[in-house]
């Protein structure tokens, strides 16, 4: 029954509106009185059940349709909202949303059982209405089913006998009909409401009507259009060289100064293109953000803490494809922030602080990143028992703990195998450990660091480059192969001879300006042969974090503007290369995945 | 009435047409080492000489390289290693191609010896694959088509190859 033509339409309007609903939810439980709210909430829900019902998906309607009734008694004021009922209206948009991912893949909704949440909604009902649970509701709605209700929408096939299969079909089809009405009914009276709505700020009101002048475009066609602005930009930097080139060499010659010129504008043009093709990839991190009030909401009563959130800078754009990498590893920080971070407000008080404890999610433009904060107000990390618990389990011996700073120290939480507790059930229900979150920001060529305060609380800062396809590399050659690294995990490059290498724990090291610094060899690594065993060797020093180590090379080639490009879904998963790029002429050459390096060398070593 | 029927079936040119269609297969041929294979020429983006491959370091050991393709970077299976053929390499230099395949939004590129010709299959002169010929198993063979003197072409079958 489901109008393949709809579909699309459908999963994007319900997208959207479930997206804004958990927000909009959390905060009618802060301001349980707000009138608009408690409308824009209840709308949300009929629109669901409407389109939902057209579409012919039954479960979604059955459960939406309950909500309403709720919603419905609570904006006509006839009842309070308490957590109880709230807990079971967010239970049932999770309910939705587990059905409309199972739209998305099957086009149908799938074998979600809804007589539990069904129930919970019916009870929930029952105490806003003050009646009986179940049996009352059931009873009323079969009165109104008797009717053929002329009320609003309280149409239900009830009565004494199971009806026929013609009764069942007209009166699909009446209902089709009215809900349609009901439909455009709304979304005019929508329009209309959200102009006059006071609380409605400015940049609110225009965001909507900014939605309404979208186009929907296949990712794979921005995808292609950032990898020819990719070309194009490296086509134009080799221009601009080779206008310079000429001019030098011509000085004064008319035709060369006019094709410097043009070549001045393209490249002013080719710049602005590369600007506005990323940024109709980019989307603001309000996307992620916004799932966080009711995430905090949700741990909060489950551990017991009170919790304040703040959110700021959630207009900063970044890439769409960063936006769906940064959720999961933010979700766990926010998790160990109120688990670990935020006391209990009893100990709060105690300490004098606030009974209510402060998370602060931040975001903002710095330079050609994106920093993302994840602060508390808590107890802070206990630098002692960070090094006790290393010691425990083996990640780092005495000596190794004696050279290290604070920060090291602090970066031993990334280490696999530190974390315990965290392991069991975090919100989404999946395990992670500090390891995975620093992995998935490194996988974004981002970097990830903690600062604390031992009773005051804790600072995570992510910080993740904007763009992503086009980087600055260093390239090198080992053995006759030409590799590109990453530039922004450089910090220099060094000649040294050979007899400068020194051998500690039968590892390879050298002394750089007083301090230790591990080397790798990146023929051992990728199985180079290397056969010249030249006095000389280049040593170029990565840094992932606070991590670092020396890379020895052949030799260096020097700094270029690289385009990335994919391995492809074929040749997916090769640790230590992270994709590879294309030379000005015409070959491959592979660009090093450092963090991935770091780990073969570990393992060779 | 007879005149009239005559003409009605006279009259299915394109069903007739259709029917052609489906039972013919058109397959690239192949030499790597001394076996001839073949693949469905909808799965064949292009031919092309090899260009310079660069070698992929931890890659599985029957990946030659990655290739540059118009700017798409792409990998280059070498279906001898893949396959473990003995076939000695029967080859002229010059000979060599790689073969870009394309299966939905997978490109992959192999390596031969040699490319020979595009051959028209009936279908009924493809037969199913024995469990194991030239050393490869059934499930990556999708038929064996007889040419005219007894030469025969493995067909072989490029989605399964991709899968992993």
């Amino acid at each position: 029954m489901v109008d393949m033509e709809f579909l699309e339409d459908f999963i994007a309007e319900v997208t959207e509106i479930l997206e804004n609903l958990d927000q909009k939810l959390v905060e009618l439980e802060q301001r349980p009185e707000d009138l608009d709210l408690l409308n824009e909430i209840f709308r949300a829900a009929h629109t669901m059940k409407g389109t939902s019902s057209f579409m012919g998906f039954d479960k979604m309607t059955s459960v939406t349709h309950k909500m309403e009734d709720i919603l419905n008694v609570l904006r006509k004021g006839e009842a309070k909202l308490t957590p109880d009922v709230m807990d079971v209206v967010l239970e049932a948009v999770d309910v939705v949303k587990q059905l409309l991912e199972n739209i998305k893949e099957t086009q149908t909704e799938g074998e979600v059982d809804i007589t539990d949440i069904m129930k919970k909604l019916e009870d929930a009902y029952a105490k806003v209405t003050g009646g009986k649970p179940s049996e009352e509701a059931t009873a009323k709605e079969e009165e109104k089913g008797k009717e053929k209700a002329a009320s609003e929408d309280e149409i239900v096939i009830g009565g004494a006998r199971p009806p026929t299969k013609e009764e069942l079909e007209a009166f699909d089809r009446e209902i089709q009909e009215m809900l349609r009405k009901e439909l455009e009914k709304e979304q005019k009276e929508a329009s209309k409401d959200k102009i006059p709505a006071a609380k409605v700020a400015d940049d609110k009101s225009s965001k909507k009507k900014t939605v309404e002048q979208t186009i929907r475009v296949d990712v794979s066609r921005l995808d292609a259009l950032m990898n020819l602005v990719g070309e194009l930009v490296l086509g134009r930097n080799r221009l601009l060289r080779l206008a310079h080139q000429l001019s030098a060499k011509y000085e004064g010659d008319e035709l060369v100064d006019a094709f410097r010129e043009t070549m001045d504008q393209v490249d002013l043009i080719t710049t602005d293109l590369q600007m506005a093709v990323m940024k109709t990839r980019m989307v603001p991190i309000a996307r992620v953000f916004n799932r966080f009030p009711r995430v905090v909401r949700d741990l909060s009563r489950e551990l017991k803490k009170e919790v304040r959130l703040i959110i700021e800078g959630e207009d900063t754009e970044l890439d769409r494809s960063i936006v769906e990498e940064i959720n999961d590893p933010l979700v766990h920080l926010v998790r160990n922030a109120i688990d670990h971070g935020i006391e209990l407000p009893a100990e709060r008080e105690f300490l004098g602080k606030p009974r209510e404890g402060m998370l602060r999610l931040a975001a903002y433009h710095e330079g050609n990143h994106i920093v993302i904060l994840v602060e508390d107000d808590g107890r802070g990390i206990d630098i002692e028992k960070v090094k006790k618990k290393a010691l425990e389990k083996g990640l780092v011996t005495e000596s190794e703990l004696a050279r290290m700073s604070e920060r090291d120290i602090l970066n031993l939480i990334f280490l696999p195998g530190f974390s315990t507790a965290e392991k069991v059930t975090d919100v989404s229900g999946r395990g992670v450990g500090m390891d995975v979150v620093k992995t998935n920001i490194e996988k974004l060529n981002g970097t990830i660091e903690i600062k604390t305060e031992l009773g005051k609380g804790t600072k995570v800062i992510i910080k993740i480059p904007l763009t992503l396809a086009i980087i600055q590399a260093l390239l090198v050659e080992v053995g006759g192969e030409v590799y590109a690294i990453p530039l922004v995990s450089v910090i220099e490059a060094v000649k040294i001879d050979r007899t400068e290498i020194q051998t500690v724990e039968g590892k390879e090291i050298i002394i750089l300006r007083d301090s230790v610094l591990p080397l790798v060899k990146l023929a051992d690594v990728f199985d180079i042969s290397a056969d010249k065993e030249s006095e000389k060797i280049y040593v170029v020093v990565i840094g992932i974090g606070e991590r670092r180590f020396g890379l020895i090379v052949d030799s260096l080639i020097g700094q270029e503007e690289i385009v990335i490009k994919s391995l492809g879904s074929y040749l997916t998963n090769i640790e230590g290369i992270s994709g590879a790029t294309i030379m000005g002429d015409g070959r491959v050459t592979l660009i090093v995945d450092v963090s991935g390096l770091a780990n073969l060398a570990m393992k060779s070593a | 009435m007879r005149a009239l029927t005559k003409l009605s079936e006279v009259f299915k040119p394109e069903e007739e047409i259709r029917v052609v269609e489906e039972e013919t297969l058109q397959i690239v041929g192949f030499i790597i080492g001394e076996e001839e294979f073949g693949v469905d020429i909808h799965f064949i983006k292009e031919i092309i000489e090899p260009p310079s491959i660069t070698r992929v370091p931890k890659a599985p050991h029957f990946v030659k390289g990655v290739i540059n393709l118009r700017g798409h970077v792409i990998p280059v299976v070498d279906l001898r290693k893949r396959f473990g053929l003995t076939g000695t390499p029967k080859k002229v230099e010059n000979e060599e191609k790689i073969v870009v395949v394309e299966v939905e939004d997978k490109t992959v590129g192999f390596f031969v010896d040699a490319v020979t010709e595009v051959i028209r299959f009936p279908k009924s002169r493809i037969e199913p694959p024995p469990p194991m010929i030239a050393g490869i198993e059934a499930e990556y063979i999708t038929g064996i088509g007889k040419r005219d003197s007894n030469r025969i072409v493995i067909i072989l079958n490029v989605q399964k190859i991709l899968e992993e």
